[in-house]
């Protein structure tokens, strides 16, 4: 047989070496030797002039593509010892003989510390825009001079003296805070609003508690009297990772109605703004934007709102 | 940090639409899309000084939306294509220069500021990516800074620049992953962690890689490359059964020079893996030369003797002769290494025996032949028992074609072919002729008409008697005629060994048990199942101080799903790291572990006896991971009476309970509820987060001891290290009355043969008496493991020699930095050594209280194997081989 010319038995023995897991694809290991069957061919009587074959070129071996399905496993094969072991005597790449080292990972303590956390509400009014949150109206202010001149002058009797209304910071505040995804971006924020209303309040006028979906639970369970001022720091749901649950209107109407009754005054911090804010929701609870742009008027505007 | 859904969009879509719905979160991502990650001051700092018209809001859109890739307690991740199209806008702002160009200018400065803290290789990722936007020609600047990580990592040897690089390099901008040190920093990486290998995501080199891979060559690690010549063909890769392998360097591609001598000049192939090349070449002799220079021929063989040096696997097999188990030694590398690999003043015997494709032959063992030491790796037996080797006389008709390989002068394998003869003085023998040396075919494997017929026992160059008609008809050539008797084994007795070799984790299917750098406690990962289906099981989580190592070598090795935890008892260095494990993202199908709840019906226990108990409740409350679910929520425990509790895990690895008992339960939890009466009544149970967090390892431990009862042992107090340890006298065994500590899981672990003892802070007592209670249900007198990680860091005070007379193991391991404790206690190693001489012992540390045993002198002395971390590394893994792998 010619080596050059490719027959059946060459075909065979490809077969049997590469062993394909269907007969299906024997027409293809055939094809990729070169090897073509007999077909009909429709020109068949018709002289055509032979193709021009150059001869293999052999400066380079010649690829063959295989399918990649016979791809199988290296690792259980013997190893061939070689003829000539490594000339390399691990000498380093060039290089690494000049290239720096990399520093270790150490705390420089002469370098700057780095920079914290900017809060929401701008630092200057921060103290005040807490304190409006959280303050009650107390009849402990001036006396009501008009008030008094008023009842005397149409001869009213007076059963206890008229003062004017007092804006005091509340005895009892509780924080609610939402643990929902939707405040993950500001779980710091609220951390440091903790820490700066403990310092408005006192460490032992403010209580804090968390709350996924239903804020008016949170709040049963903490307690909730006459005077408290509770400060809710919450997205109402409005982010896209809220919970079907968080998005609801009745469990704000119901924490909302949960301290009409008792006497107290909820007020909540939303770091999203009001252009966002259910209308509906915004009628029943005090609503405060958590953000930088937010100024004590506004603050005050919403408290007294919802009485 | 926590994975989150990743929607299908492409990244160009995911843009678009966050242009329309979301433009103020864009405009925020995009001012720093050079940033390893955005933590919440960063992104504040952004928006109030550069983007003031944005809001709060556009915070929150950023945090929550489909660009965000990761996004968890430090900050998020953007997804890696949304950062390369924002890095490609970026880069046309830059280069257009303007208000636009001005305000990426100030973003970086912002984000240098805010990581001036960070670790240097997120800020060496920063600028890389910074240069590849703004310089015109990023090459050679981006190589520079990469090869400082290279250097690191290769001739620093610091393994975190891999762990780095795994995580970094797929996200790095597409300028930088294309450069040529990137590529060898992938390869370098992908050597060292091989799990992240998939991951990289650097495009493989052109054929140019050759050259670059000559010069990282020394410093990766091998891979085999499949070869295989059919006449005027070669392939390359994935040849199958039939083939041969060469060991090149590790790289991906893997890449070889062909020359063929017809051929003007020799080409070089990049090999993917997994993949199959062939060429068509001459029937020349081909040389193959890989990157390192190592140098292959490949003849033209005839289609018999292709076969044989193709086809043929030899394994040294070797087992407990008197319990007629059979453990495996090794895989000899090639066929004409087996002669070199033990020598027999190593072996302490002439022989052992072997199997060749499956089937039992001898081996005779000549310490003058090759080289010494191919298997060194493998531990030698100690108590070798004989193999008889028996001339194979009758088994063939004369005449029958033999073949056979060995070496010739210069170590190259060199094919052996003769013809058998019956023989009434020696049995039987085979004339053969070949180009090896007599010598160099001691011991080979004989192929007799296609059949494995035993070994070459002796050989001899004769001179074939013309007069004798049975003349041998090898073949013609040169070369000289040898004599050869060849000999089968009778294999009844064979002796044993650990099976244990060092190495990184296998892409095969193998046991993979990882000691990682747990400080003075423990935490083991055990993996098994085939390379993409891997499962793993962690058995404690260390320490608070080792917690986030411990985290991220999890979460590398497990790509963040954990099949099974098991917290082996309520100590602060078993416990404290889950909190980092759960944080890191890390998913907990089930975890076992006896806490208050599963405590509180049986025993009455009724609160957490220590901060970190309470901390660790806290922590599974919050992820609801399923507890003790194979025990139907209640204590993991063994009862008394009836068999041992068997729990089948996916993948095939089989736990078996061996405790706590109920009355171990019952005695650390009467003393849980004093513990918890008494921090109730110091007033501690009303702790703050912040005080459980700061709790240092001398503190938890402090807190530990805090449960131990009066008369137990305390920490081992520090002491100086012996300057031998056979020097010390013996002090007691099995002193820890920690019941704390005598609650610990026990688990006994199989898969596919191999046999894992994981101990807890068991005493030596319980231990024994479990084992004893397994070695009776398989109706044995005692236990064999392939690995036995010691209780409490090879403290004497868990061990007995009662306890090894009753268990033997092929390896042990300590898992112990020698901190607080200063264990292993060399009485422990000192018993090891005594009662498994020869014995592996692998340390997860080399510190002040394990190197002692890395003085060759001192393992000689005591016949020990050591094991250490690689360099300055800490944590080790080993891989256990099946039994006929």
């Amino acid at each position: 047989m010619k080596r050059s010319t490719v027959g059946l038995g060459d075909v065979f023995r490809a077969i049997a070496a590469i062993a394909p897991d269907t007969p299906a694809r024997w027409p293809a290991i055939a094809a990729t030797l070169g090897f073509e069957p007999p077909q009909a061919d429709p020109t068949a009587g018709v002289v055509r002039p032979r193709e021009k074959r150059g001869r293999r070129d052999t400066s380079q071996p010649r690829e063959i593509v295989l399918d990649e399905a016979v791809a199988r496993q290296e690792s259980s094969l013997p190893v061939l010892a070689p003829r000539l072991r490594s000339a390399s005597d691990g000498t380093p790449l060039p290089f690494m003989l000049q290239v720096q080292t990399l520093p270790q990972e150490q705390i420089d303590p002469a370098a700057p510390p780095a920079p914290r956390l900017m809060p929401l509400f701008a630092p200057a009014t921060s103290a005040s825009l807490l304190r409006a949150t959280v303050v009650m109206p107390e009849p402990r202010g001036r006396l009501d001079i008009a008030a008094i001149a008023s009842a005397v002058a149409r001869r009213r009797p007076l059963a206890r003296l008229p003062r004017l209304p007092f804006d005091a910071i509340a005895r009892d505040v509780v924080v609610l805070q939402d643990l929902g995804e939707g405040m993950d971006a500001f779980v710091d924020d609220v951390e440091g609003f903790i820490a700066t209303l403990q310092q408005v309040t006192g460490r032992s006028a403010l209580r804090v508690g968390g709350f996924l979906g239903r804020p008016a639970e949170a709040l049963a369970e903490l307690g909730c009297h006459r005077g408290t001022a509770v400060v809710v720091l919450s997205d109402l749901g409005l982010g896209r990772l809220a919970r079907p649950d968080e998005r609801g209107l009745r469990r704000w109407t119901e924490l909302a109605d949960a301290t009409r009754r008792v006497g107290a005054r909820v007020t909540a911090l939303v770091p999203w703004p009001a252009t966002r804010w259910p209308p509906a929701l915004a009628a029943c609870l005090a609503l405060v934007t958590w953000d930088r742009t937010t100024g004590v008027a506004q603050v005050m505007r919403a408290v007294r709102a919802h009485g | 940090m926590v994975d989150t859904r990743r929607p299908p969009h492409s990244a160009d879509a995911l843009l678009a639409d966050a242009a329309r719905s979301i433009p103020g979160a864009l405009a925020l991502a995009s001012l720093v899309p050079q940033a390893a990650r955005i933590e919440r001051p960063l992104l504040r700092a952004l928006r109030l000084q550069l983007v003031p018209q944005c809001g709060a809001a556009d915070e929150a859109e950023l945090w929550s939306s489909d660009l965000v890739e990761v996004r968890g307690l430090d900050g998020l991740l953007l997804r890696a294509d949304v950062l390369e199209l924002l890095r490609q806008r970026a880069r046309h702002l830059l280069a257009a220069g303007g208000e636009a160009a001005e305000r990426l200018h100030r973003a970086r400065q912002l984000l240098d500021s805010h990581h001036a803290h960070a670790p240097p290789l997120v800020r060496l990722e920063e600028e890389v990516a910074w240069l590849a936007m703004a310089e015109a020609q990023p090459g050679p600047a981006i190589e520079r800074r990469l090869e400082v990580a290279l250097a690191a990592l290769v001739r620093d040897q610091r393994v975190g620049v891999a762990r780095w690089a795994a995580r970094a390099l797929p996200r790095l901008p597409e300028p930088a992953r294309q450069t040529r040190t990137a590529w060898l920093l992938s390869l370098a990486t992908a050597d060292r962690l091989p799990a992240s290998a998939r991951a990289l995501g650097v495009p493989p080199r052109d054929q140019s890689g050759l050259v670059d891979l000559a010069a990282l060559a020394p410093h990766l690690g091998i891979a085999p490359l499949g070869v295989r010549r059919i006449g005027n063909r070669v392939e390359l890769g994935a040849v199958g059964p039939g083939g041969l392998a060469l060991q090149v360097p590790a790289s991906e591609p893997r890449f070889i020079s062909l020359h063929d001598p017809a051929a003007r000049q020799p080409q070089d192939i990049a090999v993917a893996a997994g993949s199959l090349r062939a060429f068509d070449v001459s029937w020349q002799t081909l040389t193959l030369r890989s990157a390192d220079g190592q140098t292959w021929d490949l003849p033209v063989h005839s289609p018999d003797e292709q076969r044989w040096l193709a086809g043929v696997t030899l394994r040294l097999e070797a087992g407990r002769g008197k319990r007629g188990q059979i453990r495996w030694l090794g895989t000899a590398i090639g066929n004409d290494r087996l002669l070199t690999a033990l020598p027999a003043a190593k072996l302490g015997m002439p022989m052992t025996a072997a199997l060749a494709d499956g089937r039992a032959m001898g081996l005779h063992l000549t310490p003058s032949v090759g080289t010494p030491g191919v298997l060194a790796q493998g531990r030698l037996p100690s108590a070798m028992g004989g193999v008889a080797l028996l001339p194979a006389a009758g088994r063939m008709a004369d005449g029958a074609r033999v073949v056979a390989c060995g070496l010739d002068s210069r170590g190259a394998l060199q094919p052996v072919v003769g013809t058998w003869f019956a023989d009434s003085a020696t049995g039987a023998w085979v004339l053969a002729r070949t180009l090896a040396e007599p010598g160099g075919c001691l011991g080979a494997p004989v192929v007799i008409d296609g059949q494995l017929a035993g070994v070459v026992l002796s050989a001899v160059e004769t001179n074939a008697d013309p007069a004798d008609s049975r003349a041998p008809k090898a073949r013609p050539g040169p070369g000289r005629t040898l004599r050869l008797v060849v000999a089968s084994p009778t294999t009844a007795d064979m002796a044993g060994s650990d099976g244990l070799a060092k190495t990184p984790p296998p892409a095969t299917d193998q046991l993979t048990v990882a000691l990682l750098p747990a400080a003075q406690g423990q935490a083991v990962l055990v993996s098994w199942g085939p390379g993409n289906g891997r499962h793993h099981l962690l058995v404690d989580t260390g320490p608070r101080s080792t917690a986030k190592a411990i985290a991220t070598r999890v979460m590398a090795t497990t790509g963040g799903r954990l099949d099974l935890l098991v917290v082996s008892h309520a100590d602060a260095d078993r416990i404290e790291g889950l909190g980092a494990l759960l944080a890191a993202g890390v998913a907990v199908d089930e975890l076992w572990f006896n806490g208050p709840g599963q405590l509180a019906a049986p025993f009455g226990v009724t609160a957490a006896p220590t901060v970190a108990v309470e901390r660790l409740l806290e922590q599974l409350s919050q992820r609801s991971v399923p507890l003790n679910t194979a025990f139907q929520a209640g204590p993991v425990m063994v009862s008394p009476e009836g068999p041992l509790p068997r729990v089948e895990r996916p993948g095939g690895l089989v736990i078996t309970l061996l405790a706590p008992t109920p009355a171990l339960l019952q005695s650390a939890s009467a003393n849980w509820r004093r513990a918890a009466e008494r921090r109730r009544d110091s007033g501690s149970g009303a702790r703050s987060k912040s005080e459980a967090s700061g709790m240092s390892a001398s503190q938890s431990a402090a807190e530990d001891d805090a449960l131990m009862e009066p008369g137990e042992e305390p920490a081992s107090p520090p002491r100086e290290p012996a300057a031998s340890a056979k020097a010390t006298p013996a002090r007691r065994f099995g002193g820890d009355r920690s019941v704390n500590n005598g609650a610990s899981i026990v688990l006994h672990i199989e898969y596919r043969g191999q046999q894992l003892l994981l101990a807890g802070d068991a005493h030596a007592d319980t231990l024994l008496q479990a084992v004893r209670r397994l070695a009776a249900e398989r109706d044995r007198t005692g236990l064999f493991v392939d690995l036995f990680v010691l209780p409490r860091g090879g403290s004497r005070g868990n061990v007995t020699p009662e306890l090894f007379d009753a268990l033997e193991a092929g390896a042990f391991a300590v898992s112990s930095n020698g901190a607080l404790f200063r264990h292993p206690d060399p009485e422990t190693i000192d018993l090891i050594a005594n009662r498994s001489p020869g014995a592996v012992i692998a340390f997860n540390y080399r510190s002040q209280t394990t190197e002692r045993w890395a003085d060759p002198v001192l393992a000689k002395q005591l016949n020990l194997n050591t094991r250490y971390p690689d360099g300055g590394d800490e944590g080790i893994a080993l891989v256990l081989e099946p039994p006929h792998a």
